[in-house]
């Protein structure tokens, strides 16, 4: 295995590292948009954020779906 | 004697015969590697895990072969499933108990190493594990669809019949492999539908083992292989196929295992290792007939890259030809081996050996989904749509964390020569899959047709993840995201599938016997096909415009309405023929599911049939939609040609008057 320090530094940088973890919480949390469970729902509700993150949902979901033969 | 033991409670001889099932499928696979390798000094480098694994898996697809031919012959019977389930059990235990042994060191290993990491790594592995454990549950989840038309009622009706031919209703779709069938068949037989549901459970589990075990072979430290598993089991493709009756799940650990066997040809070319690969192959194939244009392509690549050395030598490579050739002839002596009982399936119910291939019932292999617009949107957002994809019949999705950590595979050390890490191959070899299923069906979208070589997929990512966890510096983001990110996909995986898959409370009342069957599966058709067992006679026939017959008695299922039947039916207009249609071939009850046959229920005018008949309703659902009828007919205008009797006990056949 390689040691880290034979890793290029700039793959480290802290722009990465923020990107990266944005990139993780997105795909996750388009995750909990589309599948989350009521227990999320009612934690989103709670938030006072359930109309937004609904309407996100409805925008989302005709990209990932499809009828019979459509 | 057998029905004092079978009539112990449920919370008993479920898991009794569960286990026992497991252990005679383990014991078959065992016997049959010991066989072979019986001084096989490499076997040792592999661990206890993968290769109890490897021997429950390979016992599947053997004992499954051994039921397909004793059904064949008419001897699936509660004696014979059970005697050799026994003998298999017994003789895998003995054989194998060395194996035990260095599966409790290597579980003692694995429990030190995860004692000695981080809390944090501690709660993913205790949270995937009690994720697997909630396959359990799935014993309370109601059956539903393609389980309860084929899958399901097919291992009923041969549990039954104690024999195999054509299921009345789909006598076309049984030229399909019947691995997982056969399984459902005989712990049917040895009275346990409940142990038929929950069989997917160890099935899954070895599949873990086998994915875990490729993630060793491609450099993977014990937190990837937690990661792989925790991937694993937070998809939905694989969480859906959970008790459901579905068959998706024996082709994708067969798959695992001939991809895990094909990667070892790199490293041994040992007769063992190339006949499992072919085994495996074949198998997974038969399981699941979409595998092949998959497994074949990437099976082949992997045997490539095999002998991919060998060749690179330029001055050797005739010398190389030779046990290049030789090893691809014991491949294909193993592909064609787990073919056979297949062939002779087809041949003898079909006079087609390579059924559907050849025969005029190959439409469903051909099949449409969607439109061009909807396919060019699901190609162009594929790693996206098999994410998030809600398509329909698409039955779940790969698990977000792989999206999730894909980019960091950029972190990785670049592999020095790249085509030798088999982590880059089976990475490639996967996306070749892909690639290949998309040009054969492109409008077929859907994970479990190819499951086994998507679940690959997992492995570059959780590797990528595992590394950038020992390597993150301060300030450690990236390894906090990775494991925030794994701990909320968990849980939230579990949580949803709790309502929809998992059903703890209803699995406990089940078991105590505090709920039926139809109770458990809340259906209008279980209910009033339920009407039909209880006043029907024996033999009775039953005219089912319905998809679904799982929840019939035996006799009945054995005596319904053919294909052919309902097509001379459909064939008819008048209504008084059809009348005379259904008393000429011994109908005397009808049952109706008018979502999806309600012109049967039209055509034959039921407010005002001939004064001959007399159509009184059984059951009707609540919106009265489902309904079964009893026909009742007084001086018939013709005689009745046909009526189902029992001629080679106990099966029963529809026969000439």
């Amino acid at each position: 295995m390689i040691q880290p320090s034979l890793v290029p530094q700039g793959i480290y940088s802290v722009w990465v590292k923020v990107i990266l973890s944005v990139w993780m919480f997105l795909v996750v949390f388009i995750h909990l948009l589309l599948f989350g469970s009521p227990e999320f729902w009612l934690f989103i509700e709670r938030l006072g954020l359930l109309n937004i993150l609904q309407a996100w949902r409805s925008w989302l979901e005709p990209f990932f779906t499809a009828n019979y033969l459509s | 004697m057998i029905e004092t033991i079978f009539s112990m409670p449920l919370y008993i001889i479920m898991p009794v015969v569960l286990i026992g099932y497991s252990a005679a499928c383990f014991g078959v696979g065992t016997l049959f590697l010991k066989l072979f390798t019986a001084h096989a000094d490499w076997m040792e480098q592999i661990s206890a895990g993968t290769i109890l694994a490897t021997g429950f898996i390979l016992g599947q697809g053997i004992l499954a072969s051994i039921w397909l031919l004793l059904a064949l012959g008419g001897w699936f019977s509660i004696r014979f499933v059970g005697v050799l389930c026994f003998i298999f059990a017994v003789g895998g235990l003995y054989i194998g108990r060395s194996l035990f042994s260095a599966l409790k060191k290597q579980i003692i290993s694995i429990w030190h190493e995860l004692r000695a990491d981080t809390w944090g790594w501690q709660l993913i592995a205790g949270l995937t594990i009690t994720l697997c454990l909630l396959w359990v549950t799935s014993l309370g989840r109601p059956l539903g669809g393609d389980g309860l038309a084929f899958y399901f009622a097919l291992g009923k009706f041969v549990a039954a019949s104690h024999r195999l031919v054509p299921l009345p209703g789909y006598e076309v779709f049984t030229n399909v492999g019947l691995q997982g069938e056969m399984h459902f068949a005989a712990l049917m037989a040895l009275h346990s539908p409940e142990a038929a549901k929950l069989f997917s459970w160890p099935t899954i589990t070895a599949a873990g083992i086998m994915l875990a075990a490729l993630g060793r072979v491609a450099g993977m430290g014990r937190r990837g292989q937690w990661l792989t598993l925790s991937i694993l089991f937070s998809s939905s493709a694989v969480i859906w196929l959970s008790g459901d009756g579905k068959v998706d799940l024996f082709a994708t650990s067969l798959g695992l295992a001939a991809y895990y066997w094909a990667v070892q040809i790199r490293f041994v070319h040992t007769k063992m290792v190339l006949l499992l690969t072919g085994l495996f192959s074949g198998f997974s194939i038969v399981a699941k007939l979409s595998y092949a244009p998959v497994m074949v392509p990437t099976i082949a690549l992997l045997i490539l890259w095999g002998y991919e050395s060998e060749f690179r030598n330029k001055d050797q490579w005739r010398a190389v030809l030779k046990p290049f050739i030789s090893g691809c002839m014991v491949i294909l002596a193993g592909l064609i081996l787990a073919f056979i009982p297949h062939f002779v399936k087809n041949g003898l119910l079909y006079h087609n050996p390579i059924s559907p291939i050849g025969s005029h019932a190959i439409g469903w292999l051909n099949q449409t989904w969607f439109g061009p617009d909807v396919t060019r949107r699901i190609l162009l957002t594929y790693p996206l749509a098999l994410t998030y994809g809600s398509y329909w019949s698409q039955y779940g999705n790969l698990s977000p964390l792989i999206l999730a950590f894909l980019p960091l595979i950029f972190y990785l050390p670049r592999p020095r020569p790249f085509f030798s890490s088999p982590l880059v191959v089976i990475t490639l070899i996967a996306l070749a899959g892909v690639l290949s299923w998309i040009i054969y069906n492109p409008s077929v979208f859907s994970p479990r047709y190819i499951l086994a070589v998507l679940l690959l997929l997992i492995l570059l990512p959780a590797r990528a993840a595992e590394y950038v966890s020992y390597y993150d510096q301060k300030p450690r983001w990236l390894l906090f995201s990775i494991m925030s990110a794994t701990y909320v996909v968990i849980l939230v995986t579990g949580l949803y599938f709790i309502t929809e898959a998992f059903f703890p409370e209803r699995t406990y009342i089940y078991l105590t016997g505090n709920m039926s069957e139809c109770e458990r599966d809340a259906s209008d058709y279980c209910e009033g096909m339920l009407v039909i067992n209880k006043v029907a006679g024996k033999g009775d026939r039953v005219f089912l415009a319905d998809y679904y017959r799982y929840w019939l008695r035996p006799d009945l299922i054995q005596c319904l309405s053919s294909t052919r039947e309902m097509q001379k039916f459909d064939d008819l207009t008048i209504s008084d023929e059809k009348w005379r249609f259904l008393y000429e071939h011994g109908f005397t009850y009808l049952f109706v599911d008018k979502t999806t046959y309600g012109s049967v229920i039209d055509s034959l005018t039921l407010e005002n049939p001939p004064k001959w008949v007399n159509a009184k309703l059984l059951y009707s659902n609540h919106n009265e939609l489902i309904l079964a009828y009893k026909l009742k007919y007084t001086n018939p205008p013709n005689l009745q040609k046909y009526s189902c009797r029992q001629l080679n006990a106990p099966a029963w056949d529809v026969v000439k008057k």
